[in-house]
């Protein structure tokens, strides 16, 4: 089979060779990122692997003891944190992304607003615990709570929850909404019965997302005031706390190397939260770009 | 799509005026094969004849499917609509030419002083008919239309001088009856093809303003 | 029962409308020709920004017939028929200069509530847009918001059974409507815009998105509907317009050309323009 001769030169096994000499580039540059990831694991697998034991779980921190020490507490502080962090920031984040989304008229104050979440989404995480200790802390009153813990990280991750309902939220195709309007509906009727219901796997996937990092968070923590030791589990939101990263942090600061095992397996359990939240993320997002017919 | 329409459009036109002049040519003979008693010619005439039959059909057929296939509207709908009718007219124009070619092969017209003088001055008014309503047809025009219908009540009183002298003198001389009866047919030919040209000539008149004139007085 | 049983090329069992129970708060006028005309536009026009899509249009639109407009693409005939339900609204920068009269009310006047107005005066869109719901709840969503009082399992089958959707979905009413094809979805749309029993219907090229024989189906839908509804249709395939309208109007770059009779548009325009847009000079 021969293409016709004279005007053109194609060189086609030039061009595959060159494609597959950078189609194998790529695929050994991303295999690196995962060859570090997959040696890390390794690392705190092998390292952390004896010391998860069912009473490492149901046992307090032990300074004096490791063998008897346990996570229980850091456990129960995080998720303390967590549901006092979904409770905040779901729906103050989807509120405010139906409000700038939905309702409020395109123009300078709406991009203005726009601007600053953007920009709010990228501070450092220091930053917000400096802004928590200030105004919750002290300016509240709330001492160093679950409260104000929660509160905090829910600052940190409103911008997140914010771009990523509002993403799902202009993910919905406006022939809905006109379909809606076109029946008689006001635009909260429009809103409430058909664009949120069809927004909501996209506003779960930002939320999750947000969670997840906002559990692996122990630097605005730590300046807020947590405890590093804690000897007893939060039985309200005015309680002291701790958490799980800044238990590891508490562990691998000791010099002993017992800690370090300990610190190790501390790492397996959030990683443990962690990837199955991110998977679960994942997993909706995926279902849903499936599912959706638009 | 449109643009090769149009030239089939144009062609379709085009075919029906060849076919009008043709009719015109066989009217034209005839009326002098008549006059001049000439057999040949009237035998020319009918071979004519039968080429405006083939086209006929031929034409009919193409209106048919340009109207099917390409769904025309307005102004190209109204043209098809009158190329149709045109079509027929002209072949019963053709169909009286020849029958008054056949009377020609046997009537020695000059035997008849004064139906003759009539004959004479019918033909060419017919062909003027004829003649102004191809024109109209083939550039749309109302006002050569309105010249066919000043002519017509021309041709009904000749035709009807016609009749009343043949009535009249007919008895008179026997052995001239036939003669008599060929000459009544040409003129009931020549005023049926009168009749068809003012049906073209209505034809063009409802193309160019989408009016339909037939079966009203044309003042 | 086919009485226009002789047509070989589609099968007709559509069946006939069966009379809907309309109650009479919801109806202006009890008359089958009521003189005044249902929508009626005096120097109408649209702009967006500083284009200006419609110029000065003054048109009538008579009850109880379908009412085409039609023209080239860009001459306006969409931002027309989305003012007829003040749809406009939802264009960013889009203002309106002129009247537009619903039913003798001028319907842009300050202090007119659109949503009231669109109870009144439904609309289907170009391409099918279902909600990502059940085929009963697409159908029932809208009297329901609207306080509907009555068996809502009767509207919808009575909606489904005008629009000829009834009996190819009466076994799956809480199915998906994704479920259903395009010309099944535009038929659920339009029974979902008659469910609200409104006194016009708006038609934005409802079956260019379709292919020839669910089009077909729908202009059966729209020749049986007029008999009850008025309506206004968009369309850039003028066989449909002469088809299934009984007048037409004909715009063109942002102007009202020609509107009249269907039958006379299409054999003896009185515009030049209108004849070479209709038979395919240009455009």
């Amino acid at each position: 089979m021969s293409v016709a001769p004279g005007i053109f030169v194609p060189r086609l096994q030039r061009r595959r060779r060159i494609g597959t000499a950078v189609a194998t580039m790529c695929a050994l540059l991303s295999l690196i990122g995962v060859l570090f990831l997959g040696v890390l694991l390794v690392r705190i697998g092998k390292e952390g692997w004896e010391s998860l034991t069912p009473t490492f779980l149901t046992n307090f921190p032990s300074v004096l003891n490791p063998e008897q020490a346990g996570i229980k507490s850091a456990l129960w502080g995080t998720l303390w944190l967590t549901l006092v962090t979904v409770v905040v920031s779901l729906p103050v984040g989807v509120a405010a992304a139906v409000y700038l989304e939905e309702f409020a008229r395109p123009g300078r104050l709406r991009w203005f607003i726009h601007i600053n979440i953007s920009n709010l989404a990228g501070v450092p995480s220091i930053v917000y615990g400096i802004l928590g200790l200030a105004m919750f802390v002290r300016w509240l009153h709330l001492g160093r709570s679950v409260l104000a813990g929660g509160l905090t990280l829910a600052l940190l991750v409103l911008p997140v929850v914010i771009i990523a309902s509002r993403e799902a939220l202009a993910g919905v195709p406006k022939s809905i909404r006109l379909a809606a309007y076109a029946l008689g509906a006001t635009r909260w009727q429009t809103v409430w019965s058909h664009v949120l219901p069809a927004a909501l796997p996209g506003i779960m996937t930002g939320v999750i997302l947000a969670l997840s990092r906002a559990i692996g968070e122990a630097a605005p923590l730590l300046i807020l005031g947590a405890l590093t030791y804690v000897a007893f589990v939060p039985s309200g939101p005015m309680d002291a706390f701790t958490a799980l990263p800044l238990q590891i942090y508490d562990w691998i600061d000791r010099p002993q190397p017992e800690f370090h095992r300990l610190a190790a397996a501390g790492i397996i359990l959030l990683l443990g939260i962690l990837l199955p939240m991110n998977a679960v993320a994942i997993g909706v997002r995926a279902w849903h770009q499936r599912k959706k017919a638009w | 799509m449109t643009a090769h329409f149009v030239d089939l459009l144009d062609d379709l036109r085009r075919r029906s005026l060849r076919m009008a002049s043709l009719v015109e040519d066989m009217l034209h003979e005839s009326c002098e094969a008549l006059l001049e008693a000439n057999a040949g010619l009237a035998r020319r005439i009918l071979e004519r004849d039968r080429d405006v039959d083939t086209e006929e059909v031929a034409v009919e057929a193409e209106v048919i499917r340009l109207l099917a296939l390409y769904q025309p509207v307005g102004f190209d709908l109204r043209l098809l609509c009158t190329v149709l009718k045109v079509n027929n007219d002209l072949e019963r124009i053709a169909d009286c030419a020849v029958n008054v070619a056949e009377r020609a092969r046997h009537l020695d017209a000059r035997a008849l002083t004064s139906l003759y003088k009539d004959l004479e001055q019918m033909g060419p008014i017919v062909k003027n008919m004829l003649r102004n309503a191809v024109k109209a047809f083939g550039e749309a025009s109302v006002d050569d239309a309105q010249r066919v219908f000043h002519d017509e009540d021309a041709v009904d009183a000749l035709y009807g001088q016609i009749i009343r002298r043949v009535v009249a003198d007919a008895p008179a001389s026997p052995a001239l009856v036939a003669a008599f009866l060929d000459a009544l047919s040409v003129a009931k030919n020549l005023e049926r093809i009168a009749d068809h040209a003012t049906n073209i000539a209505e034809d063009v008149v409802y193309l160019c303003t989408g009016k339909i004139v037939r079966h009203h007085s044309n003042a | 029962m086919n009485e226009v049983s002789d047509q070989p090329r589609r099968e007709r069992n559509v069946p006939p409308i069966p009379a809907m129970q309309v109650p009479a708060s919801r109806r202006q006028t009890s008359e089958p020709h009521p003189p005044e005309p249902v929508l009626r536009t005096e120097n109408l026009t649209i702009q967006y920004g500083r284009f200006a899509a419609v110029k000065n249009v003054t048109m009538e639109v008579s009850a109880r017939r379908v009412t085409a407009i039609i023209g080239p693409s860009g001459c306006g005939k969409s931002t027309l028929l989305r003012a007829m339900n003040r749809m406009n609204d939802f264009v960013t920068g889009a203002s309106v200069e002129g009247r537009l009269f619903y039913c003798g009310e001028d319907i842009y006047r300050a202090g007119f509530d659109p949503v009231e107005l669109r109870l009144r005066i439904g609309m289907v869109f170009q391409k099918p847009n279902p909600f990502p719901k059940s085929i009963f709840k697409n159908v029932a969503w809208g009297p329901a918001i609207n306080g509907f009082r009555g068996s809502i399992e009767e509207l919808v089958e009575q909606a489904l059974r005008q629009a000829a959707l009834w009996d190819e979905v009466k076994d799956k009413l809480h199915d998906s409507a994704y479920a259903l094809s395009g010309g099944q979805q535009q038929r659920l749309c339009i029974a979902r815009a008659i469910a609200m029993q409104p006194d016009v219907l708006l038609m934005d090229e409802p079956c260019s998105a379709l292919d020839p024989i669910a089009t077909a189906r729908i202009e059966d839908l729209i020749d049986q509907l007029k008999s009850q509804y008025t309506v206004v249709l968009v369309t850039h395939n003028m066989q449909q317009a002469a088809r299934v309208s009984d007048r037409t109007a004909f715009m063109y770059m942002g102007e009202l050309i020609e509107v009249g009779d269907t039958a006379v548009i299409f054999t003896m325009p009185g515009e030049q323009r209108t004849q070479d847009y209709i038979t395919g000079r240009f455009g």
